[in-house]
């Protein structure tokens, strides 16, 4: 795990690596809901907000986190995660991977990695150069660039936790606590509420609804 | 029968000496028809949860006064909804269905080259890796998409139209005896060539794929020279291809009729001795459940096993020539 520079990195701190990028994509969502959540006035503006955000972060987001991924890995040689964990990826010939090389290793390595319950990405554990499935079709290698920093990147993770765990509850403070979209919900209550004579009318129980109803 | 057979022990020695070559038969079954089922099986679910909804409130007559008011409110609030973020939805699910179905083909055309040029190595005693597998993948993959595509667009052209034409012209000629002969011959004549081509171009692509892969020749060229070797090994293709379906229906039913019997001799216990029936019976099912959890490593090498015999007909054919 404290390994030497420029030694292949483990199974444990490219795994760290790889949940700070993810807590960074939901850092990124949760914030846009957080910001679209407090600048609408009602809930129609509400739920245009969370469509926009399911259409960006929902349907495109893998698309968008791949692109963001293979582009940090050929501009930076890492991404944000591998980065503060101090691990680098190179292809064979030692250089950074192209945008084409980094989109392969994640596209269709990660794939081929997540086979038979994430085999892949576990091979890491038990192969002598550190290769996962993905780094082996990729031809990549990842190495450490310092010594103990993936003690930063444990502490960022748990950074980036609690601050998308602090959004959230900032989120769902901001929908309920909107008076707006409050009001607008409160309405379609009120409406359920007036029809409800309405469904006793049509289902009687003699026992419970007497001649005056 | 005895090529087959000799085809298919070289084969199974290939796949077992290899094990690399499971991954990418993993990825093949994976890329194939993983998305389909998990599709049906999600839909499935929907639909029964619904059903078992439907049943908790059957004891109540139907009433959809409240759901109507709740239903018009929602719409009310929907309707209300700025229209960009419905465009931002639609462009998105549009780009994502698009982006989805470019990523899909690489990876498919990626894993059958990867394989094919795995199973080449394999085959004269080099040693596989994924990595060797994988750059004959990369260097094939564009050529293995247009094989993927325009053979099977060129036959709907030049088969699929003629043969709704010809449908048409037996419907305007049924009301006379003779226009209604003349009507089924032409329609029989095409159906008979519709399906001869769609065989000769599959296999032809067989071929090709092969070709381009393992020869590094260009997509149309390898196309050419498949059909010239479908021409000359035709019912070659057809006998490897038919005895491959009887053993995958062998191996299905086998392990379909195993389970079976299985399950059969636990319930017969049960009557008989409660306690080992139920032993027995949750040892079928823990043994159907990993069965089911490893089905993508089974399928892979099986599905692996299949392109391996075509590889060595191939093989034994480019020899010939």
């Amino acid at each position: 795990m404290m390994g030497k520079v420029n030694q292949p990195a483990g199974f444990f701190i490219r795994f760290i690596g790889y949940f700070i990028d993810i807590a960074l994509f939901w850092t990124a969502l949760l914030l846009f809901l957080f910001f679209s959540g407090l600048s609408t006035k009602n809930l129609p503006q509400l739920i245009g907000s969370s469509i926009v955000a399911i259409s960006i972060f929902g349907i495109l987001g893998g698309f968008i986190y791949y692109f963001y991924l293979a582009f940090t890995t050929s501009r930076f040689g890492a991404t944000v995660g591998k980065m503060l964990v101090g691990v680098i990826v190179k292809n064979e010939a030692g250089n950074y991977l192209t945008f084409k090389q980094g989109l392969f290793r994640y596209i269709i390595g990660y794939t081929v990695s997540s086979l038979l319950f994430g085999l892949g990405f576990l091979w890491i554990i038990r192969d002598p150069k550190k290769q996962g499935w993905h780094d082996m079709v990729s031809g990549s290698y990842v190495t450490k660039t310092s010594e103990n920093r993936w003690i930063i990147g444990v502490l960022a993770l748990l950074f980036l936790i609690a601050f998308n765990s602090f959004i959230g509850v900032g989120i769902i403070q901001s929908v309920i606590e909107n008076p707006n979209a409050k009001r607008d919900v409160e309405e379609i209550i009120n409406q359920v509420k007036d029809t409800q004579p309405q469904q006793l009318y049509i289902n009687p129980s003699p026992q419970f609804y007497p001649n005056n109803y | 029968m005895d090529w087959i057979i000799e085809i298919y022990k070289k084969s199974f020695g290939i796949v077992k000496k290899n094990r690399w070559l499971w991954v990418f038969g993993m990825v093949l079954v994976a890329t194939s028809g993983a998305s389909f089922s998990g599709n049906f099986q999600s839909f499935g679910n929907i639909s029964s949860s619904f059903n078992q909804g439907s049943t908790t409130n059957s004891g109540a007559a139907p009433d959809f006064s409240i759901f109507t008011t709740v239903l018009s409110s929602i719409m009310n609030i929907f309707s209300q909804v700025p229209v960009s973020a419905y465009a931002t939805l639609a462009i998105s699910v549009v780009i994502a269905i698009i982006l989805g179905m470019i990523i899909s083909l690489v990876v498919i055309s990626w894993a059958q080259g990867a394989a094919i040029g795995a199973i080449n190595d394999g085959y004269n005693n080099k040693p596989v890796t994924l990595r060797s597998g994988s750059l004959y993948g990369i260097r094939s993959f564009k050529r293995v998409i247009w094989l993927m595509i325009v053979p099977g667009l060129l036959y709907f052209l030049a088969i699929i139209i003629p043969f709704i034409i010809s449908l048409f012209v037996m419907i305007a000629l049924w009301d006379s005896t003779l226009g209604r002969l003349i009507g089924i011959l032409i329609f029989l004549i095409f159906l008979f060539i519709m399906i001869l081509a769609s065989l000769a171009i599959s296999a032809s692509i067989i071929w090709a794929k092969r070709i381009t892969v393992i020869e590094g020749k260009g997509a149309y060229q390898s196309f050419k020279e498949g059909w010239v070797l479908v021409k000359t090994h035709f019912l070659k293709m057809i006998a490897l291809g038919c005895s491959n379906c009887v053993l995958s229906c062998c191996l299905g039913i086998t392990i379909a009729a195993s389970i079976g019997a299985a399950i059969a001799a636990g319930i017969g216990l049960l009557s008989v001795n409660k306690q080992v029936g139920m032993i027995l019976l949750a040892t079928i099912g823990i043994i159907v459940l990993i069965l089911l959890l490893l089905s993508l490593l089974f399928g892979g090498i099986y599905t692996i096993f299949n392109y391996t015999t075509w590889n060595i007909l191939y093989r034994q054919v480019r020899s010939k020539k």
